[in-house]
């Protein structure tokens, strides 16, 4: 081990022995305020909520990695890229977390040669419509059972529709970091060890810039301020897409924002539940630290729009 | 070896969160048992992994972004605070009716329950004011599924959650309620539509984590000042909403108390 690791693992325990040391102190002078203290509280909740799902998904990717060939992967979809892109979608409803699951297990999917398109299909697909994220919804929308099939279908076209725009756009280009693994066949618990908690560091690593930046949003940006302005349909369908990518809700929970926002147009709020899972500020940060700069400035916009043209679709038609 | 440990040390970190029940300040009881069963994985992995590469020298590369892990590890352990006052107190939303200042009232009209029938006489709520936002609240109301059966309240004064208290009275419920001596638990907050107004009884209510939280609160009536941020449990009878849909309690007697082990209802 390098010397500055050493040097950050020995900062570590210094840090969170004095922070449990100081504790007496903490609410006196070592106090950041209301604001502050919330600030923390719902950083810390972001990252907390998603670890047991990003355990999850990366004990699913290490599983693939270590016990299951490439060519077993391979064969579970179709061979053609474009038929692969819906299967991948349709897909999604098997992995039952939220999206911080579903990028590493997607990035897994890669490196043992699925399509990047159906991969990053399934990405988008599976904290979208997966059943727990769906009976939630249905939980939050008790008596308008119109929003969980509404939600079922915008989720589904929208990442489907991105898959294969993808499709086209990237002509099946490997994203970087998703070479396929070298790892040999013999060792297979040390390799879903190893993979596991790499995959996890450098995960839940990523995971805090976006929890960050979330709380930051949450108590600095007062949410009434968008509010003002969404007098007109698309300002609030605008307003609300902003404010899923702002917010960083876990997929399983959002709908419950969503069905307080009782100012907001349903389609508008269905906008925010297609959004939400797909595109936002945790999900950016994890993103670029799995596949890179240059993917997100490309994908986050694309899926942004896609996301927004499906919710108004799908809700125009089912939610009127 | 490094990214080993670091992995366990999240895992312990997680233990600590379960053990001394600091969890509950930032994650609802969905996500608490997924804690439990992740923690000794994380433990068990991370130091696996670390014996093992100091053992066989093999390394798992993770590069700059493992110190990023420290921001999470320092937050849970330095006396995490859960969310309470500031957070009840933002408005969540604007007006939605340009009216809303027009119905804002520095305190509740003195209000008077019959002990006897349970009818309520005066305040500026009553059966047919019961339309919640149409007068331009910005306060929750209830969400969900609405209940087709209330829990039984049992005591005297009956406890009742925040929560179930603005079910019960801005539905269609006051009268399972009414001229009941009841009890609520909470923290003081301002009302966001009124900050100078009288204080409110507040509780968020949260679902996955504390970053979805929505507050739900109580307009305190005939209730003696208390500082903001303060637990404490209230002691009175039920009112109904006033006109723009905001639950209000009438009070006899406060009682501060310690902040509560699950500061967060679901």
């Amino acid at each position: 081990m390098s010397r500055r690791q050493t040097t950050l693992l020995g900062l570590g325990f210094v840090v969170v022995t004095l922070l449990i040391a100081l504790r007496p102190a903490r609410e006196t002078w070592l106090s950041l305020g209301p604001r502050g203290d919330a600030f923390l509280t719902i950083a810390g909740a972001i990252w907390l909520q998603a670890v047991p799902f990003l355990a999850l998904g990366v004990a699913v990717s290490a599983a693939i990695a270590a016990f299951v060939p490439p060519r077993i992967v391979a064969r579970l979809l179709p061979r053609r890229a474009a038929a692969a892109v819906p299967v991948a979608g349709a897909a999604g409803m098997l992995l039952p977390g939220c999206e911080c699951a579903s990028v590493p297990t997607s990035r897994q999917l890669m490196r043992s040669g699925v399509h990047p398109a159906a991969a990053l299909t399934f990405l988008l697909a599976a904290p979208a419509i997966n059943p727990i994220v769906l009976v939630s919804t249905a939980v939050a929308y008790a008596g308008r059972p119109s929003m969980v099939w509404a939600r079922f279908g915008a989720g589904l076209l929208a990442a489907v529709a991105i898959g294969l725009v993808w499709l086209v756009v990237d002509r099946g280009r490997p994203l970087p970091g998703t070479e396929a693994s070298t790892h040999e066949q013999t060792r297979r618990w040390s390799t879903f060890r190893d993979e596991f908690v790499g995959e996890f560091a450098k995960a839940a690593g990523w995971l805090v810039i976006g929890a960050v930046v979330a709380g930051i949003i949450k108590v600095f940006l007062p949410v009434s301020w968008m509010t003002v302005l969404a007098d007109t349909w698309w300002l609030q369908v605008l307003a609300l897409a902003v404010l899923a990518v702002a917010v960083a809700l876990c997929s399983e929970a959002d709908a419950f924002m969503a069905a307080s926002l009782t100012g907001f147009s349903p389609t508008a709020q269905l906008v925010f539940l297609t959004v939400g899972p797909m595109v936002d500020v945790k999900l950016m940060a994890m993103q670029y630290g799995a596949f890179g700069r240059r993917f997100v400035v490309r994908f986050a916009p694309l899926t942004f729009v896609v996301c927004v043209a499906s919710g108004l679709l799908v809700g125009s038609l089912l939610l009127g | 070896m490094i990214p080993g440990l670091a992995v366990a040390l999240v895992g312990l970190a997680l233990l600590r969160l379960i053990i001394t029940g600091e969890a509950a300040f930032f994650v609802g009881p969905l996500v608490r048992p997924l804690l439990v069963v992740t923690a000794p994985v994380l433990v068990g992995m991370g130091f696996w992994q670390a014996w093992d590469a100091l053992r066989r020298r093999v390394h798992v590369h993770t590069g700059k972004v493992l110190a990023l892990l420290l921001v999470p590890l320092a937050i849970v352990v330095a006396g995490p605070q859960p969310l309470g006052e500031f957070t009840a107190s933002r408005p969540a939303r604007a007006p939605q009716s340009p009216t809303a200042k027009l119905t804002a009232q520095a305190s509740a009209p003195p209000v008077e329950v019959d002990p006897a029938t349970g009818t309520v006489h005066g305040g500026n709520g009553g059966a047919e004011g019961n339309e919640p936002n149409e007068f331009g609240s910005t306060r929750n109301t209830a969400i969900g599924p609405e209940p087709t059966s209330f829990p039984e309240l049992s005591g005297d004064p009956a406890e009742i959650g925040v929560y179930d208290y603005v079910q019960r009275t801005t539905g269609a419920h006051l009268a399972t309620i009414a001229g009941r001596r009841l009890a609520l638990v909470g923290f003081v907050s301002r009302d966001p539509d009124h900050p100078d107004g009288p204080w409110v009884i507040a509780r968020l209510k949260i679902w996955c984590c504390a970053a979805d939280a929505l507050p739900f609160m109580v307009t305190a009536v005939h209730a003696p000042a208390v500082p903001y941020g303060t637990w404490v449990r209230v002691t009175g009878t039920a009112l109904p909403p006033t006109r723009a849909g905001d639950a209000q309690f009438k009070v006899d007697s406060v009682e501060k108390i310690a902040q509560p082990e699950d500061p967060y209802t679901w």
